[in-house]
């Protein structure tokens, strides 16, 4: 690379993908001083990032994903002066509640797992206590695993932010513009698209569920699978939770926006089709995880749900991200978030701009390299 | 006001609407018989908005009501039953406080 | 029923689903009938049994024409679940149901969506005040519960409008006024289908009398350029702005809209079928061959659901539709199926004619002040939805998203066409390339407890 470590590139960097990661690349690196394009083939958030539940939290996670969702919600503690808005994070708690023994065994053993990694976040709230900050909780609750200062936020209004505050610096988002190719061409990199050609140093592929494709186009064979995890909101409530609710041993998330509504998710995917991108609800999973939430919050028998839906969002073997440098020089991925990358956007962004200047990272980024799961592509060709 | 075109008949069955006895016949239509008491105003929306029944079929979901303490309930959609408790809805408004 | 299997499905008991069950009862089939109202005869025929008896004649020839139909269904075999809404069909052709607070799935070989069609959507300022109906609400008041009211006013145009009035004329009923807002413009563009129309000369001849009944029993205001509501908490008139600049305000608690119907495509389009922007019955219509069948080889739609037609032209469109899955059953009825088509048609000589006459000017299908509201649910405002479009909403989804316009209960059967529209005229975009909110299930809101009910009984 004919270019000074840590120095921005004189050629736009192109950033393929405008969700959240894509979004949040493209402002670190415009408030750098890089100059951006990001090439989005529908609109921004349009997928995942712009329908997931929404749910910002370090509860919970992979021990190997913590430092970097602790790193991340730095920037979400400060995300309204960051990108210039009211409300963009609603920081409360987030609970995952034991309903029975063997929740309650669950959460004992998740935190004695933690605090002998070194990580204290995760704390046991008891029933009474539990009861007391939630009082609409079902009255057979257990206790929970709680995080203080996890919280939710709209994922929409912060992709859209990111979006707006990186394109108030400068940075380019072109779309509806569909990547077909991208090549070798000397030094640099050729993205074509279906509006013309743009020769890069850098491309970064934060393209979700189909990151896959394109990094296949850079010669990186990074397999994920496409799913579509299901979400309801319901008809307008009186206000009666400042928090977000899980089960342990479940995948319910549950909370309430500031207009009274709430947003029901739990892990059950519906059909992807992620080359029409088209989603589809399937009942028997919407019902399977409503109950759950029925059996958490019993009083909301009668509340309507206005709407379910399901966003593409793609998922790795190891449900771990994929974050870092792909074999060849110049391709950096940021994908396969496998429906927890909402949280961790800002971290991401932020390290995808430090790759895609030759920066260090200020997160160990190991766990998640591509190089896992390198295969040949003669290999992949053989499945 | 709503009138009925024909002669009125059958069994008198009694209702509440806010607390007001009201009278409607067996098999009524619950949006009909509030209609026919003089009654237009079902509920709030937001801002404290005044709705009522608009396409008495099913699709505009303005004629939202309260019957024996469920919310939302279709009054269009709902034959009326003796003793019925029916109740105007007020929406949470925008900042989450159940007004009006 | 749960978990039950049936060889046909038919979504909807008006006019299309009842002929569409008399096909396919006859040939043998098992058929069951989804019916989100508590009766059948959908809207056009609602409460046709059960008037029987009363008979009022005020409902005239049009509605009572519709008896045979009613009675030949109610006899004919198929299983039939009133009170009963779709709130979902998979790519597998499974129907989720829920029927009084329980859901359930079933599967049909075939299915016949017969929805039917919904009023367009009508914002002029002050149409959310109580007192403030649509023309059809007015109606099925005076069919279901024979209730009217007095010194109403009736706003708009199209046929049920004229029906309506002069229902309520037949009932006794004193109608304070009639504002027509058929322009000139519409009658230049529908003239020249006139001809066509002579192909109906009953529809012709009713709808003159009609209007003829009308203007003798009540003022009949024409030339209209801006309508607007009066009232705070309820309706208390109607403030009309006439083409030369006068201003015409008339006292009324009861005012009913109306300016027209438009297939009700909220479970076709939520079922990921095909469709097209109809740009003579400015609306969007389910794409189906020439016997219904839609883009799922499955599933066939018949009756105003798939274009506007009427309720004749809709029984035969619920035949054809039969037949043609009747034939694939191994039934060949070739001949039936082209006598349907034949008859089909003819029904429809008179939409070019009406589509054109009775398609309201964009004055009226927009809404004319920034305070009107476009979406009722979420009470968003002509203003509100053109700041959405200022700070970069491209298309209806990502509309929804900036200022909630269509996330309401209704799922946009209120605001879309709307919305769309004003998109369009925004972008500079043809409205098929605007396309139209993303609708998703559930097609009605249902409750969690219902919801859940597939897996078992609510927590308590």
């Amino acid at each position: 690379m004919a270019r000074l470590t840590g120095m921005a590139a004189t050629r736009p960097v192109v950033i393929i993908g405008a969700g959240i990661q894509g979004c949040a690349t493209a402002f670190f690196l415009s408030q750098r001083g890089q100059s951006v394009i990001v090439l989005e083939k529908d609109h921004v958030g349009r997928h995942a990032s712009g329908v997931n539940a929404g749910g910002v939290r370090r509860l919970g996670r992979d021990i190997a994903e913590i430092p970097l969702s602790v790193a991340s919600m730095d920037w979400w503690n400060q995300i309204d002066q960051l990108l210039d808005i009211d409300r963009g994070f609603h920081r409360q708690f987030y609970v995952k509640v034991a309903l029975d023994d063997a929740g309650a065994d669950l959460a004992f053993r998740r935190i004695q797992q933690l605090h002998s990694a070194g990580f204290q976040h995760e704390t046991w709230i008891d029933r009474d206590q539990l009861l007391c900050r939630i009082p609409h909780l079902t009255k057979s609750v257990f206790g929970g695993v709680l995080v203080e200062g996890d919280g939710w936020a709209l994922p929409w209004k912060i992709t859209r932010a990111f979006h707006d505050k990186a394109a108030a610096l400068g940075a380019q988002f072109r779309t509806p513009v569909t990547v077909t190719s991208i090549d070798k061409s000397g030094e640099h990199w050729q993205v074509t698209t279906d509006a013309g050609m743009i020769e890069t140093d850098i491309v970064v592929n934060c393209a979700g569920a189909w990151g896959t494709q394109i990094a296949e186009m850079t010669g990186d064979v990074l397999p994920i699978d496409a799913y579509a995890p299901m979400l309801v909101i319901t008809d307008r409530q009186p206000m009666f939770l400042q928090s977000v609710v899980g089960v342990m041993g479940g995948t319910l998330s549950f909370k309430q926006l500031d207009n009274g509504s709430m947003v029901i998710g739990g892990g059950k995917r519906g059909v992807a089709d992620a080359a029409r991108n088209l989603t589809q609800i399937i009942p028997a999973g919407l019902s399977s995880f409503v109950m759950t939430a029925g059996r958490v919050f019993p009083h909301l028998r009668d509340v309507a749900i206005l709407r379910a839906w399901a966003g593409i969002e793609g998922y790795t073997k190891d449900n771990l991200p994929i974050i870092g440098n792909g074999s060849q020089a110049g391709i950096i991925h940021g994908f396969g978030f496998s429906a927890h990358g909402f949280q961790l956007g800002p971290a991401v962004g932020e390290a995808l701009a430090d790759l895609a200047m030759a920066r260090q990272t200020r997160v160990n980024l190991t766990p998640f390299s591509p190089h896992r799961f390198a295969v040949s592509p003669d290999q992949a060709a053989g499945h | 006001m709503f009138k009925s075109t024909m002669p009125e008949k059958g069994r008198i069955v009694h209702l509440q609407f806010d607390g007001e006895a009201i009278t409607a016949f067996d098999g009524d239509n619950l949006a009909a018989a509030l209609l026919r008491s003089g009654k237009v105003k079902f509920r709030t929306a937001a801002k404290n908005d005044p709705r009522g029944p608009y396409c008495m079929m099913g699709v505009c979901f303005e004629c939202l009501v309260k019957i024996d303490g469920r919310p939302n309930q279709q009054a269009c959609q709902i034959t009326v039953h003796d003793g019925m408790i029916v109740q105007r809805q007020n929406a949470p408004d925008s900042a989450g406080k159940v007004s009006g | 029923m749960a978990n039950q299997h049936f060889q046909i499905a038919i979504i909807g008991a008006g006019p299309a689903g009842m002929a569409a069950a008399l096909t396919t009862t006859k040939a043998g089939l098992e058929t069951i009938v989804i019916d989100d109202q508590k009766g059948s005869g959908g809207q056009v025929y609602r409460n046709l049994l059960a008037n029987q008896e009363a008979s009022p004649a005020y409902l005239g020839k049009s509605y009572y024409d519709g008896t045979e139909l009613a009675q030949s269904f109610a006899n004919c075999g198929a299983v039939y679940q009133p009170d009963c809404t779709v709130w979902q069909i998979t790519n597998t052709h499974e129907i989720a149901l829920v029927s009084r607070g329980k859901a359930e799935l079933i599967t049909a070989d075939y299915i016949i969506i017969a929805t039917g069609a919904i009023e367009r959507p009508m914002p002029v300022k002050g149409w959310t005040l109580p007192g403030v109906m649509s023309v059809g609400g007015a109606q099925t008041l005076l069919k279901q519960a024979a209730l009217g009211a007095d010194d109403a006013v009736f706003v708009g145009s199209g046929p049920l409008l004229y029906l309506t009035a002069w229902q309520y004329i037949k009932a006794g009923l004193a109608v304070r006024a009639v504002i027509d807002i058929t322009g000139g413009k519409q009658w230049r563009s529908a003239i020249p289908y006139a001809p066509l129309a002579l192909l109906q000369p009953d529809m012709l001849v009713m709808g003159r009398e009609w209007l003829g009944d009308i203007r003798r029993n009540t003022e009949v205001i024409t030339k209209v350029s801006a309508i607007e509501i009066i009232g705070q908490s309820q309706a208390q008139g109607v403030s009309c702005t006439l083409s030369s600049g006068d201003k015409i305000d008339i006292d009324a608690n009861h005012i009913f809209l109306h300016q027209g119907v438009v297939p009700n495509v909220n479970l076709t389009m939520a079922t990921g079928l095909a469709h097209q922007w109809d740009h003579q019955a400015h609306c969007w219509r389910p794409v189906i061959d020439v016997t219904g069948k839609s883009s799922d080889e499955q599933i066939y739609i018949a009756g105003d659901g798939g274009g506007i037609g009427g309720a004749k032209a809709a029984a035969i469109a619920g035949r054809l539709a039969a037949s043609a899955i009747v034939a694939r059953c191994g039934k060949p009825r070739f001949l039936a199926q082209l006598y349907y088509k034949l008859r089909h048609l003819h029904y429809l000589s008179i939409r070019p004619f009406l589509d054109r006459l009775y398609l309201p000017s964009a004055d009226f299908r927009l809404a004319q002040t920034d305070e009107t509201i476009i979406c009722r649910c979420e009470a968003v405002s002509k203003a509100g939805v053109n700041a959405a479009l200022a700070s970069g909403a491209s298309g209806p989804n990502q509309l929804k998203a900036f200022c909630r316009a269509g996330m309401g209960r209704c799922q946009g059967r209120g605001c879309g066409l709307v919305v769309q529209e004003m998109i369009a005229s925004h972008t500079g975009q043809s409205m098929a390339e605007t396309g139209y909110y993303r609708l998703r299930p559930p097609v009605k809101p249902i409750t969690l407890a219902a919801l859940a009910s597939l897996e078992g009984p609510w927590p308590d």
